[in-house]
């Protein structure tokens, strides 16, 4: 459904005052290669800054990627523009994280729900009464009513208010979706039924899910494949079940432990140091190197590959590549 | 630690903080009772509006007036009522005895002063340091603290800090003076989990190492679950159930508390699906003379819509406000 190849992105750093440049760059995504195949539901983990949502706008289009590669259903996109980038958004959507600013606060959530419909001419100029009677069934799909197409954002709660984000996204029939943080502003009980909704549209319309999370609980309920994102680069990716059961990136061992998933007690915890490096001209070697328990002279000098585990499982340490041997 | 030898620190009784709106008046804390020993954590969890926030601002008594006012109860801090101090004698209480984290750590640390000179100041106002041993003091408490670079840090303004090292800055200024209880509201919510992971540990090494007490509140069940001892869940202003944290979390014996627990993923119920409450809190501002949690159980019987149960102890050591407590305790077995 989705390949991704070696994909990049860097800003320009923000320079001192007005008139200077800064010339060192962001790596906000930094070579990272991944596939979402048809119906997988594959969850982007990570904490903030580390790139998982520039990636998930990469790739579908919505942000230019600096270098890399994007298929999408067999066709190159890395490159399309115009008409051609605008069929794509009949495949991809997306959902965002903020119910509040992400839909127009002076359009109905009927009329925002129709819009993608009329964009896209999938219904005639003039065939208003059959946009309307796909704008309500689209609502009754997520759980709202024909009643709330005639409503305003702000008479709606933030999990209705991401519901009409969700029949939005869903309006075109695409085949993959991109879900950015969508329950991260929700409190527990509606975030509860949200993510049951997307298990249910999932398994009815067969799409495909690009889920992107900070939640580790939220990637483990959701998710068949996961990735792991730490500074802009990808750590660890694997199916849930062995990824969870056995981590292999200490990155992503420290996450698991400290996400808190297992009971016990924070003394039986690793914890780590410091705070993620800045993404700015990042030092060489292995990212993770100024945080890790294990961290040796090669990685600081050279960056870790990929290794293959079983299963497509796979770690980007040294401690995996054979050139570094755990301490204690 | 063993009631026997527990020392109480702090007494809630009967608190009842409201907001004086205009569309009525929001009842946020409307009846708390509870009670803190000395070096006890309590977290004290609930959704957005539960009341756990106000709750924690009323000990502290910073709720702002208008339009909030605290209009019953009592509270017991080390044997004095804080709501008959005047608020001279409120104000060398905070940041001496009682002290408070927030959430958004770089919102509450002033842009324009190092954080050394932050921490010191405290120390300057409530120990009568003069500012060279304040200054030293800062650093040693920052040490304690594992803050890395610790000499750097103190000549730092906040925006050079990261989140989590603004968090780390503002417990040190909390714990500077030795307070006997620390109230951390919501304070590790806004961080990454590795960063949360890591406060989290450093908070309760302290209050071992202090023997402070630590009120905690949370929205987070699995922080309460990491840092706490015990556990009390509040719902539209009450306390719902109160008991040991493992207890909580083995076998909740209110149909809210279970609710909240069947809408947390977490590793050992992998597999099984969420099983998400129906329906939204009450307003605040909604007078209702039985249960609050009446329109979304799945227990409810005729006499909760008219009648309120009180916080009771239903096993030992296990307080719950629901007629049917021991059916909800079988409910979650049945559902787990």
């Amino acid at each position: 459904m989705l390949q991704v190849e070696n994909l990049t992105k860097h800003y320009p750093a923000r320079g001192r005052g007005l008139f200077t440049r800064d010339p060192r760059r962001v790596r906000a995504v930094d070579g990272v290669s991944f596939e979402v195949k048809a119906g997988e539901v594959v969850a982007v983990v990570g904490e903030s800054g580390c790139g998982k949502s520039t990636l998930g706008r990469l790739a579908i289009r919505l942000l230019e990627p600096t270098s890399g590669s994007i298929r999408l259903g067999g066709t190159d996109i890395t490159s399309l523009k115009g008409e051609a980038l605008r069929e794509i958004r009949l495949t991809a959507q997306i959902v965002f994280q903020d119910p509040f600013g992400s839909l127009n606060p002076r359009m109905t959530v009927g009329a925002s729900i129709a819009y993608p419909l009329r964009v896209n001419r999938l219904f005639g100029r003039a065939d208003g009464a059959a946009i309307a009677r796909r704008v309500d069934e689209l609502l009754e799909r997520v759980g709202l009513n024909a009643a709330h197409a005639r409503r305003l954002p702000h008479e709606l709660s933030g999990g209705q208010r991401q519901r009409v984000g969700i029949a939005r996204a869903i309006a075109v029939n695409p085949k993959l979706l991109v879900l950015d943080e969508p329950v991260a502003a929700l409190d527990l009980s509606a975030q509860a039924r949200v993510l049951n909704l997307f298990k249910e549209l999932q398994r009815e319309m067969g799409m495909a899910y690009l889920f992107i999370t900070h939640d580790l609980s939220v990637a483990e309920y959701m998710a068949d494949r996961i990735l792991v994102m730490y500074a802009g680069k990808l750590v660890e990716t694997g199916g849930r079940l062995a990824l969870f059961q056995a981590p292999r990136h200490p990155y992503t061992q420290a996450l698991f432990s400290a996400a808190m998933l297992r009971s016990g007690r924070a003394s039986e915890e690793t914890i780590l140091e410091g705070d993620p490096p800045s993404p700015i001209d990042p030092l060489p070697g292995c990212r993770f190197n100024t945080r890790c328990p294990h961290a040796g002279e090669v990685c600081r000098a050279a960056e870790p590959a990929m290794s293959a585990l079983d299963d497509g499982h796979g770690a980007a340490c040294h401690l995996l590549t054979g050139k570094l041997r755990r301490s204690g | 630690m063993s009631t026997a030898e527990a020392v109480e620190l702090l007494r809630v009784e009967g608190l009842r903080t409201h907001f004086f709106t205009r569309h009525g008046v929001a009842k946020a804390v409307d009846g708390v009772d509870f009670s803190l020993a000395k070096g006890e954590r309590l977290g004290l969890v609930g959704e957005s509006g539960s009341g756990k926030s106000v709750t924690a601002l009323s000990i502290m008594r910073l709720v702002r007036d208008p339009p909030g006012r605290i209009v019953g109860g009592r509270i017991l801090f080390e044997g004095q009522d804080l709501l008959a101090l005047d608020e001279a004698a409120m104000r060398r209480l905070r940041g001496s005895r009682l002290s408070m984290i927030f959430q958004d750590p770089i919102a509450y640390l002033d842009p324009v002063m190092r954080v050394g000179d932050w921490i010191a100041e405290t120390l300057m106002l409530h120990r009568g340091l003069g500012r060279k041993p304040a200054l030293t003091e800062a650093l040693r408490i920052l040490r304690l603290l594992k803050v890395p670079s610790p000499e750097e840090v103190v000549h730092a303004y906040p925006f050079q800090l990261s989140g989590g090292m603004c968090q780390r800055v503002l417990i040190a200024t909390a714990i500077a003076t030795e307070p006997a209880l620390v109230i951390a509201d919501e304070a590790t919510s806004a961080l990454d989990v590795t960063v949360q992971a890591s406060i989290l540990k450093t908070l309760t090494e302290l209050t071992e190492t202090l023997g402070t007490a630590l009120l905690l509140t949370t929205h987070n069940m699995l922080v309460v679950r990491k840092a706490c001892s015990r556990v009390m869940v509040m719902y539209a202003g009450r306390v719902v159930e109160s008991c040991a944290t493992d207890n909580l979390f083995q076998a909740p014996l209110h149909p809210y508390t279970i609710g909240l627990l069947n809408s947390v993923p977490a590793l050992e119920s992998i597999g099984q699906p969420l099983v998400p409450m129906a329906g939204e809190p009450p307003l605040p501002t909604d007078t209702l003379p039985g249960c609050a949690f009446y329109a979304r159980c799945p227990l409810r019987q005729s006499r909760c819509q008219v009648e309120r149960p009180p916080l009771q102890e239903v096993r030992p050591g296990r307080w719950s406000a629901c007629f049917f407590a021991e059916q909800a305790g079988r409910m979650r077995h049945a559902a787990g």
